[in-house]
């Protein structure tokens, strides 16, 4: 970390490259920089704040930044969960919150380009306005910002039907670690020029550069949508109703696994609260017409019941069903108010070995005497293991690593992948090996010393 | 200020500290937040607000400078965060003990002191106070935002005691005129008098009532605040009544949730205030539970609504309204975007962050520009005032009690 007095130095020359309304060096001010949405990850406050408002300024930084060879760690609502965004090598914050206009909707062409810092609710509730629709939504869209989605490929319940954020992304505008700017990819849906470099970026974690702008397609609003529960006796056969319904045909919009004790937390936002009879629940929201809806509805109702399920419940209410999304969404933060330290993974499977994965982390949690919960976007297998410590002691944090390092072996064993959507940041980063092998590895490792020699950008992540 | 002691036992930082590890970080107060929408800088966010408080007023590892004060000042204390948490952190009273435990800003300037001594002791300018205050105004010397000062009190225009109300009786009811509607916005404890008689409440007036307490408590004057509540509950809990009615949203979040918490479990008068809390209803919120027995009259006329911040700590409250005013005959109502987004006046949070509260203020006036409506319904006197005069001669606004009490007077 900088003394007071280079720290002052740094200041000043940001404050002549990006204005002094953008940089912010006293201490009270670094502390909030530190973490994300997790706190085990907040390790160091940075030396600078910068939040530009405009491309010209946040190259100035970095080109200013790459002479210096100062860390610089991009920045946007600091609602992730794999410490992504925070400054460990202390340097520049280079935050996008005030690169936060919306460019243009282009209803005739079905895309829109945005300011890295857009909010993504904003933007959800402005394409909506003109009939259009952007699925993606990491069930954090009141803050997180599309750079911010871009950088991590955001997922969320949606992916199910409608993929994740790396599916929109037409084009982005990046700042290089020597401050060149790039304008990669288009507004075209199709294009065919040269390496992709719009969906290297596309989870690039902010290694590679700050995008500044981006470019997604869009798609037209689903004219109804309705919201079903259903209500399964174990994991198991909510598993086997997933997978049976998706068989017959019926993909939900979002197709959300609710184990009891999460559904019991949700009631505190459901409204009427459901009574919580089953194990095992699937919430999910279908749409498009008003008769595919029906025809959906249908689907799932016989295939739920004729598998054994309890009940199926359709809530036909519209304010009623926003409770029961507004709960999904206010999940996690609630189960991180119950233990003293939670750790959420996202290993995903493919659907069908859902049921597999479900058994092995019941058997883990109890080999190793930890609770762990587990719910998620069971539709498109995106799991969310959450461990819940009891205590801080040096025992649980070993028995958290153990089941954390058996959870994602596990996934690869099932053919899956260590991260659905959270990113490798640093939680991640020593089994990002396992997963990609020593060749692939090498390889990306080649294409950031290629794009940022001196290794400025985001430092420590997905590799130390 | 009588035997009453001004000893509060609850809201101590250190108290609050078990409460503030709670916070996971999440990020969702970010949404909630007006000051961070739009400073844009986390430093302002509820997370960071308290992370600072934290640092530097409980761990010590930063000395509280002025820069943390500034952190801890700009806040409209308006608990969208607290009302967003997910875990349920009380943001607002951390604040509040962090100003607290900085010491309350104000109260230097002795004239101000007084004034503002003389305001809260009597809900209000009066009398010769009232004179005085009326000709700063007249001259120009106070923002134009600012309530009116009525040429008669609330409290001198009615007689204390049982009000005549409609039979048969179907309730009895405490009523707290709040300051601004006390000696400012009498049209409103007018209106709020008529609907109560009108539907067979009968309202009580209560001699020795004070300020409830919010602007000490906002500036972190815990003792002051404590003080004017302990004579509040000890007034109060000698009337027989089944409610205690408030026009006022920031009134009754003082009494239903802030009063309790802050006199402490083991304060001689807690539990008399618990008692009261469980009964303290915002007007609408209350007849809406109630149900209206008058006839309704038809008003030909067009409102958008305002929900006031402190209208979040009860979950009926901001549906109050629009469930009565959208019985009224004729009557239509426009909902704007965001209608419970703050409109930057914070109580007189504005007079101390004018550029802030403006640009806050700036979209709400869009948003209601936008709507077409021809008056904005309101609870809150410090919303009412503060939208009123960039609307003046253009849109009023008015509490909701007042349309409901025309509709009614034309049935």
């Amino acid at each position: 970390m900088a003394t007071t007095s280079t720290r002052k130095a740094l200041g000043k020359d940001l404050i002549r490259l990006a204005g002094s309304r953008a940089v912010f060096t006293a201490p009270e001010d670094l502390y909030a920089f530190q973490s994300d949405a997790t706190h085990y990850f907040a390790r160091n406050i940075p030396d600078a704040v910068v939040l530009p408002e405009d491309t010209d300024a946040a190259s100035a930084v970095l080109a200013y930044a790459y002479e210096h060879e100062i860390p610089v760690t991009p920045r946007g609502a600091g609602s992730g969960l794999s410490g992504g965004c925070t400054p460990v090598a202390g340097g520049i914050v280079l935050d996008t919150k005030r690169l936060n206009r919306i460019l243009g909707i282009n209803r005739g062409n079905m895309t829109a380009r945005v300011q890295a810092g857009v909010v993504l609710e904003d933007f959800h509730r402005a394409v909506e306005k003109q009939g259009l629709f952007y699925p993606p939504d990491p069930q954090s869209m009141s803050v997180c910002t599309l750079g911010g989605n871009v950088a991590t490929r955001a997922g969320g319940p949606r992916a199910v039907k409608y993929g994740t954020t790396g599916n929109y992304v037409l084009g982005v505008e990046a700042v290089l670690a020597d401050g060149s700017v790039i304008q990669a990819g288009s507004d075209c849906v199709k294009q065919s020029v040269g390496y992709d470099l719009t969906h290297l970026f596309t989870g690039s974690e902010g290694t590679l550069g700050l995008v500044t702008r981006v470019s997604v397609r869009l798609l037209p609003k689903p004219t109804h949508r309705r919201t079903a529960l259903v209500v399964c006796e174990t994991p198991d056969q909510a598993a086997q109703v997933v997978s049976g319904i998706i068989a017959a045909g019926a993909v939900p919009a979002m197709l959300e696994y609710v184990p009891q004790a999460a559904l019991s937390l949700m009631n505190s936002i459901i409204r009427p609260p459901v009574a919580a009879q089953g194990e095992a629940y699937l919430l999910m929201e279908l749409d498009g017409t008003e008769a595919r809806v029906a025809e959906e509805a249908e689907i799932l109702r016989s295939m739920a019941l004729d598998l054994g399920a309890e009940e199926v419940r359709i809530v036909e209410d519209e304010r009623e069903a926003a409770t029961y999304w507004k709960a999904r969404s206010r999940l996690y933060p609630m189960i991180l108010t119950m233990a003293k330290k939670v750790i959420s993974e996202d290993v995903t499977v493919p659907r069908d070995r859902i049921p597999e994965f479900v058994r092995a982390v019941a058997e883990i949690s109890g080999r190793l005497g930890i609770l762990i919960g587990l719910g998620g976007h069971a539709g498109d297998g995106n799991m969310h293991p959450t461990i819940l410590f009891t205590d801080l002691s040096p025992e649980m944090e070993q028995k958290a690593e153990a089941a954390i390092e058996d959870i994602v072996k596990k996934g690869l064993e099932l053919g899956g992948t260590i991260s659905g959507e959270h990113g490798i940041g640093l939680h991640k980063s020593r089994f990002l090996e396992w997963e990609l092998g020593r060749a692939q590895l090498t390889a990306m490792k080649r294409i950031k010393a290629a794009l940022d020699p001196k290794g400025i950008m985001n430092p420590g992540k997905l590799w130390t | 200020m009588g035997k009453a002691s001004g000893k509060y036992q609850g809201m101590r930082l250190e108290d609050l500290a078990e409460a503030m590890v709670k916070c996971s970080h999440c990020a969702f107060c970010q949404a909630a937040c007006p000051v961070f929408k739009e400073d844009l800088l986390e430093t302002h966010m509820p997370r960071a607000r308290m992370e600072i408080i934290g640092v530097s007023l409980l761990d010590r590892e930063l000395s509280p400078t002025r820069r943390v004060r500034e952190i801890v000042d700009r806040c409209l204390l308006c608990s969208s965060c607290t009302h967003t948490c997910p875990a349920n952190v009380p943001v607002d009273d951390v604040v509040a003990a962090a100003r607290n435990r900085l010491g309350a800003k104000s109260g230097k300037n002795p004239f101000v002191r007084l004034g503002r001594k003389k305001f809260m002791e009597s809900r209000g300018l009066s009398g010769m106070y009232a004179a005085v205050g009326r000709s700063v105004r007249n001259r120009g010397l106070l923002p134009d935002e600012l309530p009116p000062i009525a040429r008669e009190p609330l409290s001198l225009a009615f007689a204390p005691g049982e009000q005549p109300h409609e039979s048969p009786r179907r309730a009895r009811a405490a009523y707290f005129a709040g300051c601004a509607t006390n000696a400012g916005y009498t049209d409103t404890g007018r209106d709020v008098l008529d609907v109560l008689a009108r539907n067979g409440v009968e309202a009580v007036l209560v001699p020795e009532l004070v300020c409830c307490g919010m602007p000490a408590f906002a500036e972190g004057d815990f003792a002051y605040a404590a003080r004017l509540a302990e004579k509040n509950v000890e007034a109060l809990s000698r009337i027989e009544a089944d409610a205690l009615v408030c026009d006022c949203t920031s009134c009754a979040y003082m009494f239903a949730r802030k009063i309790p918490a802050l006199l402490g479990p083991d304060h001689p008068l807690a539990e008399k205030a618990a008692a009261l809390a469980a009964k303290t209803a915002e007007v609408t919120d209350y007849l809406a539970r109630l149900g209206l027995s008058a006839e309704l009259g038809t008003l030909a006329e067009t409102y958008t609504y305002h929900v006031p911040c402190h209208a979040k700590f009860s979950e009926t409250l901001a549906e109050a309204p629009r469930e009565l005013l959208t019985r009224i005959p004729g009557l239509t109502l426009i909902e704007m975007d965001q209608p419970d987004a703050c409109c930057g006046a914070g109580g007189g949070f504005f007079l101390g962050h004018r550029d802030l509260s403006m640009a806050i203020r700036e979209k709400k006036l869009s948003d209601i520009g936008q709507t077409g409506a021809s008056a904005v319904a309101t609870q809150c006197p410090s919303c009412r005032g503060f939208l009123s005069a960039p609307l003046a001669g253009k849109t009023r606004v008015v509490h909701p009690v007042t349309i409901l009490a025309r509709s009614m007077r034309r049935a």
